[in-house]
């Protein structure tokens, strides 16, 4: 198993008007070659922005990656320049982005959109041989007709469509990993289904790494290998898929699990609540956050330690071993 | 009944051309009925576009229906003026998906919640702040939260001064618009407890629409899915997730994730989108997605819905529902 993308402490802020703020605060995880990684949390827990620092498409000015390393097939991204950041950015890591409206040129035909990434990483490519791939590349991700709907423009699809088209985008090149962004989230759980077969199909087709970014627990559960448990800008349990679900440590990981209403429950029944709310950003404490939530009060910065064999939690004293909500 | 629809249709003219002539219609509700009684819970679930929303909002004459009948308490109300609905609103309210933007932002909490209270004329001043009191009581936020925005309350506190105020007039029917998508699960969770800690403690009847199946079972007696504007099958919340009749309705339960890596199942993989309700199939419409072989014989054919087993009613398709 080799590692194709390795990140330690990472560290990315954005400047405001009331200084600057850690959105992701020391992260660390590694993604295999054929593996999905889930990343999951609540909104604001800096799940996308960790993504979007890994392909430097952070909203500029104010985004910086304040430290760490992002190491990807054994070269250093962060400090890279811009130019290397182009050339990996579609060609070696692909995004999917959440929302396949604003991911998509609204004034431009579909097929030219597929066109543009293959003729932007393959310089001596003719434009006609670069469209008649583009509609390979719709077939492949299962679109109807697409030798007719490369002429066609984004708000002529559904939103289904769309987002089949910001695969076939993002996986124009081959790439080695695959960063898709809640790629499902606004889609209706039929059509859902569907982009995640075919996430899947793609997937071992060519071998590639996934990180998969979602709050959907359920999504989480059929789509991952390991999972990435985020909470205010850290990692608060990190664990392969079936362990994290069997065995979760962290008090905030169960009760993030526990409060999921779920089908083969009473109805009707109260469900597990987790009390107060994320705090804001310019909030966050040093201590463990979970605990700043709680109300408790715990000065240091808990130490991420690995209990068994791959699985890593956030040893505060209160939320984890006996840790209680 | 508390609530009895019979047959409702909304349509909406599609306006076409230099004269703007209305050439065809958007039949997003298309013959539903449907029946809540006091303290009950109806669950509606479908995809987008399948007119689930329009069907709230012709409820609570939001929109005027094209035809059918609204019966509610009794009372006739498809046909009647708003000013003679003013009465009835006090008794129905609804509530929206997202607490950003139906709550107005210049308004301090305290007036959000007292405004249906003076537009109905209701008690003297000092009833009305006490009121308000009340109802940030029952919702679980601080007092001292009238006198702030709404703009300075997290998604979930927002979603409870929407519940405040449909709730300040103490109506009989809630209808709740997708009330928790737009919340993070944690914050979900507290508030559907809340949810059904009102009902028990008010004997409120609720008409839940969401696409989240797993929610609408829980919070619900009964469930009902649409499909393009029609009913299609409709049941306690338990049977029509243990057995489910109507084809659309499996594909849609085999299609939810479940957040247990351990279960392996197998999903009904549909093809395509639900068809556009400008240009429905002419027949079954849901015969037409999955390519039906005795989809023929369905064109020009309605399907109401039997009453396959005591209480639960399907539609009488050929290409979706076999009788056993």
């Amino acid at each position: 198993m080799s590692k194709l993308l390795d990140i330690s402490n990472l560290q990315t802020g954005f400047d405001t008007e009331g200084g600057l703020v850690r959105a992701v605060d020391g992260v660390s995880f590694s993604v295999e070659k054929g593996k999905t990684l889930g990343i999951v949390g609540e909104s604001g827990c800096g799940k996308s922005v960790t993504a979007m620092s890994i392909v430097q498409l952070l909203p500029q000015p104010a985004g910086k990656i304040l430290g760490g390393h992002i190491t990807f097939k054994g070269r250093e991204l962060v400090g890279a320049s811009t130019e290397v950041m182009q050339d990996v950015r579609g060609d070696e890591i692909g995004v999917i982005f959440q929302e396949p409206m604003t991911a998509l040129n609204p004034v431009q035909r579909v097929g030219k959109q597929v066109a543009e990434m293959l003729m932007l990483h393959k310089k001596d490519l003719k434009k006609q041989e670069a469209l008649t791939q583009s509609i390979e590349l719709l077939k492949e991700v299962g679109i109807p007709a697409p030798e007719k709907r490369i002429m066609e423009y984004p708000h002529q699809l559904s939103g289904g469509m769309r987002q089949r088209v910001v695969i076939a985008i993002a996986l124009a090149c081959r790439p080695d990993l695959l960063i898709a962004d809640e790629p499902t989230t606004a889609l209706d759980v039929t059509v859902q289904a569907q982009i995640l077969e075919l996430l899947e199909k793609l997937q071992r087709e060519h071998d590639m790494g996934v990180i998969m970014i979602t709050h959907d627990l359920g999504v989480i559960a059929e789509s991952c290998d390991d999972v990435v448990v985020m909470y205010a800008g850290r990692i608060v349990e990190k664990a392969p898929v079936r362990e994290l679900f069997a065995n979760p440590q962290h008090a905030y990981t169960k009760g993030l699990l526990s409060s999921i209403p779920r089908l083969e429950n009473e109805r009707k029944t109260q469900l597990e609540t987790i009390p107060g709310q994320v705090a804001s950003i310019q909030q966050f404490v040093d201590g463990c956050r979970f605990c700043q939530r709680m109300n408790r009060n715990t000065p240091e910065r808990p130490e991420f330690k690995e209990i068994a064999s791959g699985h890593w939690v956030e040893a505060c004293s209160k939320c984890y071993e006996g840790g209680s909500i | 009944m508390l609530l009895d629809v019979q047959d409702l249709k909304m349509h909406f003219p599609v306006k076409e051309g230099v004269f703007q002539r209305a050439t065809k219609s958007v039949k997003a509700v298309d013959g539903v009925s449907l029946t809540i009684k006091p303290g009950e819970t109806l669950g509606l679930v479908g995809e987008s576009g399948c007119g689930k929303s329009t069907l709230g909002k012709a409820i609570v004459r939001l929109l005027d229906p094209t035809s059918g009948s609204i019966k509610f308490d009794g009372h006739e109300l498809v046909g009647l003026r708003q000013s003679q609905m003013r009465p009835i609103r006090r008794d129905i309210q609804m509530m929206f998906q997202d607490p950003a933007e139906s709550l107005d932002s210049r308004l301090s909490v305290r007036q959000i919640i007292s405004e249906p209270l003076d537009i109905h004329g209701i008690g003297s001043k000092a009833d009305r702040r006490q009121r308000v009191d009340q109802m940030l009581d029952k919702v679980g936020l601080p007092r001292a939260a009238a006198d702030k925005f709404s703009f300075e309350f997290s998604g979930g506190q927002r979603q409870r001064i929407g519940i405040a105020r449909a709730l300040a007039l103490e109506p009989k029917l809630l209808v709740l618009d997708e009330p928790v998508s737009a919340l993070d699960v944690s914050v979900q969770s507290q508030v559907m407890n809340l949810l059904l800690d009102l009902q028990k403690d008010m004997g409120l009847s609720y008409l839940f629409i969401a696409h989240d199946l797993a929610v609408v079972k829980h919070i619900s007696d009964r469930v009902a899915v649409m499909y393009l504007g029609k009913i299609v099958e409709q049941a306690g919340a338990d049977e029509i997730y243990k057995e489910p009749l109507h084809a659309y309705t499996k594909a849609l339960l085999s299609a939810i994730p479940v957040p247990d890596p351990t279960v392996k199942k197998e999903r009904i993989l549909l093809e395509g989108d639900v068809p556009s309700p400008i240009d429905p199939p002419a027949g079954s419409a849901f015969g037409h997605r999955i390519n039906h072989p005795r989809y023929e014989e369905t064109i020009g054919k309605d399907f109401p819905l039997i009453e396959a087993k005591p209480g639960h009613w399907v539609a009488d398709d050929p290409c979706c529902y076999e009788a056993s």
